[in-house]
């Protein structure tokens, strides 16, 4: 004779009990006490088979994936508004019209880099000497501190826009899943934590920190996929177990 | 009550840490936080002083030196750029086998990193991300990640790698080797050395006379690009020559004679012309960009050790003769010379972004050379350090060392 074991109590933590079930009205109450017993059971079993907080790497892993530690500090963001536009007839001044976020970073004085497009090499410094709406656009003029070429109209422009000191990670540093963004902390030597960081301003090279991390913190920069891959592989192998 | 002590003594010591860490805290950030002391990295001249150790830092206004940031005993820098982000000031110490690395704002050293052996000339990405610095007695590069401040890589198999120059997208980094006759090109992504480009092939007499053709090699200083960014140009010393290497199939394109002994080439700011100093017989060789031809050769002087371009004119730096050459680019003929000094020993200058002045390292003399490009005159200004070896501009075209 085979007896079927409901799912609650095969989940649950033991089976003799169901043997000694009494019949009657208080099986469906004892039924749902077991069941809240196992839901109870699955917690401690979770507890005990838990996901890992944080995952090794071995220092020949390190090396070969040239992982790298940035430290999060205070430091100053950079955003580089890109575009393009047409260089007066002197040679002088580049006019480009921006619109929407990137009309509202630039202000007259921020250091620019030009570049005739025919001549990616050749760049010529440049400062925003005005910035004025004209309808829906915000019309910019650069200045050059050299007399550009003029062998054609076209120039590129990169305009430097500072955000100021800011707690920041490097950009690589954060992996964005869904809607949330995680970077590896450094917990101990070898031993790297995914962290959930909430973020602010994304510049050049580096990502204004909201919350998540602390001054002083190091995040893997060079080899934070390898070591999501390490920390979820680790995760699953343990959860199979 | 006991319980209640207990918890109100964990209070309070608490609070005492806290307060004591929050005190310490504050000492140590008004005793750490460094003064800004350059506010726009556009507003000085970075000066290499190699036998101070140290870099000077002078302002281009008022013509006065801010700081001289010290790096260490016996540690001979050779060359100093800023970042183009004028996050970073870096160089490499030749005789200390360390790159440094210099807060651009507050000009503090903040990291030192161990590279290989004798760095000398360096680069940036244009993103500023990744610092090569060539070691030539190393034969190789060092890959610096200016976000970690950390060597990330080495780069071996070159022989005595000069001077390195990225394309403008970043993807890849042309390398010149002084103790061969190839140019080694790197890929950026993976920081490897992928192929190594011949400039011409080597003459017969090479296997009769070995002692001069391999023994002391004057190969590859550096594959300049061209103003488009569509070619690179590579001058070979011990060939005579100059390879013209398309980046796309990287391949050479053309080879163009010039005088003996050519040290390297330098491009013209407009894109028309380039220019060879060949110490080998004194003269220079000006190459017509748009038929890759020499459309003139003039009279120099000895141990040319640069060239520099502004208001239109060439400035050609004669090392050990304290004169600078001066070539008009309209005419393509000698507009005089300037006598810096007597017994003095030149090195190399930067142009300002204006293309209106320079400024030039006169060793012997400790001093900065001002020189006004526009009606060639020139003032000193001294005691910049000991032995200036080079200076450098944020963003000028003229920033090279020899």
């Amino acid at each position: 004779m085979t007896r079927q074991v409901p799912a609650a109590a095969a989940a649950g933590t033991c089976y003799r009990y169901r043997s000694m079930l009494p019949k009657g009205p208080f099986i469906l109450l004892l039924l749902a006490g077991l069941a809240s017993g196992s839901v109870h059971a699955q917690g401690v079993r979770s507890h005990t088979r838990n996901s890992p907080r944080a995952t090794t790497v071995t220092e020949s892993q390190a090396s070969d994936v040239t992982l790298t530690l940035t430290a999060v500090s205070v430091r100053p963001v950079q955003i580089w508004v890109r575009t393009a536009g047409a260089i007066d007839s002197a040679g002088k001044v580049v006019t480009v019209y921006l619109t929407g976020t990137e009309a509202t970073l630039v202000k007259a004085g921020q250091r620019a880099r030009t570049f005739p497009v025919e001549s990616r090499s050749s760049m010529y410094q440049a400062r925003v000497v005005r910035v004025a709406p004209e309808g829906p656009r915000v019309r910019v003029d650069v200045a050059l501190q050299a007399t550009g070429r003029l062998t054609r109209k076209g120039y590129l422009v990169e305009i430097v826009t500072d955000h100021g000191e800011l707690l920041s990670v490097p950009n690589e540093a954060i992996i964005e899943e869904g809607g949330t963004r995680v970077v590896y902390r450094q917990t101990s030597n070898g031993q790297y934590e995914p962290t959930l960081v909430t973020t602010g301003v994304q510049g050049e090279l580096y990502t204004h920190v909201l919350s998540g991390v602390k001054d002083g913190d190091q995040v893997v920069t060079f080899g934070s996929f390898f070591i999501d891959s390490e920390f979820k592989l680790k995760g699953a192998a343990q959860a199979a177990q | 009550m006991f319980a209640t002590f207990n918890v109100m003594r964990r209070l309070i010591v608490g609070a005492g840490v806290a307060a004591a860490a929050a005190s310490g805290a504050l000492a140590t950030v008004s005793a750490q936080a460094p003064k800004v002391l350059v506010t726009d990295p556009t507003s000085v001249v970075m000066i290499v002083n190699r036998d101070s150790n140290d870099i000077g830092f002078m302002d281009i206004k008022t013509k006065k030196m801010i700081a001289n940031v010290f790096l260490g005993n016996n540690v001979n820098p050779h060359m100093v750029m800023m970042s183009p982000d004028g996050r970073y000031v870096v160089t490499g110490g030749t005789r200390a086998n360390k790159a440094y690395i210099i807060d651009a704002r507050t000009l503090q050293l903040v990291k030192t990193i161990n590279v290989d052996i004798a760095p000398e000339h360096l680069s940036f990405s244009p993103d500023s991300r990744w610092y090569y610095q060539g070691n030539p007695d190393g034969d190789s590069i060092s890959v610096i990640d200016m976000v970690s401040l950390t060597k990330i890589k080495t780069i071996p198999g070159f022989a005595e790698p000069l001077n390195v120059t990225f394309l403008p997208d970043g993807s890849k980094a042309y390398v010149g080797n002084y103790g061969a006759h190839w140019v080694g090109v790197v890929d950026v992504r993976r920081h490897e050395l992928l192929k190594k480009i011949q400039i011409a092939g080597m003459p017969g007499n090479a296997k009769l006379d070995p002692d001069k053709y391999l023994g002391e090699i004057k190969g590859i200083n550096i594959a300049a690009l061209s103003n488009d960014g569509k070619l690179l140009y590579a001058a070979d010393g011990d060939l005579g020559v100059v390879g013209v290497i398309d980046p796309v199939e990287d391949k050479v394109v053309k080879v163009i004679r010039v005088g003996k002994d050519p040290w390297r080439i330098y491009m013209n700011h407009d894109g028309k012309y380039a220019i060879t100093p060949n110490n080998g017989d004194e003269t220079i060789s000006i190459i017509d960009l748009q038929t890759n031809k020499v459309a003139a050769t003039l009279e120099a002087g000895p141990d040319m050790t640069g060239v520099n371009y502004a208001a239109g004119k060439a400035f050609v730096i004669s090392s050990t003769s304290g004169f600078v050459y001066v070539y008009d680019m309209k005419t393509l003929r000698p507009a005089g010379r300037m006598k810096i000094g007597t017994n003095i020993q030149l090195e190399t200058a930067t142009t300002d972004t204006k293309d209106e002045t320079l400024y030039l390292a006169d060793s012997t003399e400790n001093a900065v050379v001002i020189i006004n490009a526009k009606n060639q005159t020139f003032e000193k200004i001294t005691k910049v350090g000991l032995y200036p070896w080079g200076t450098h501009v944020m963003d000028s075209k003229d920033n090279y060392c020899h």
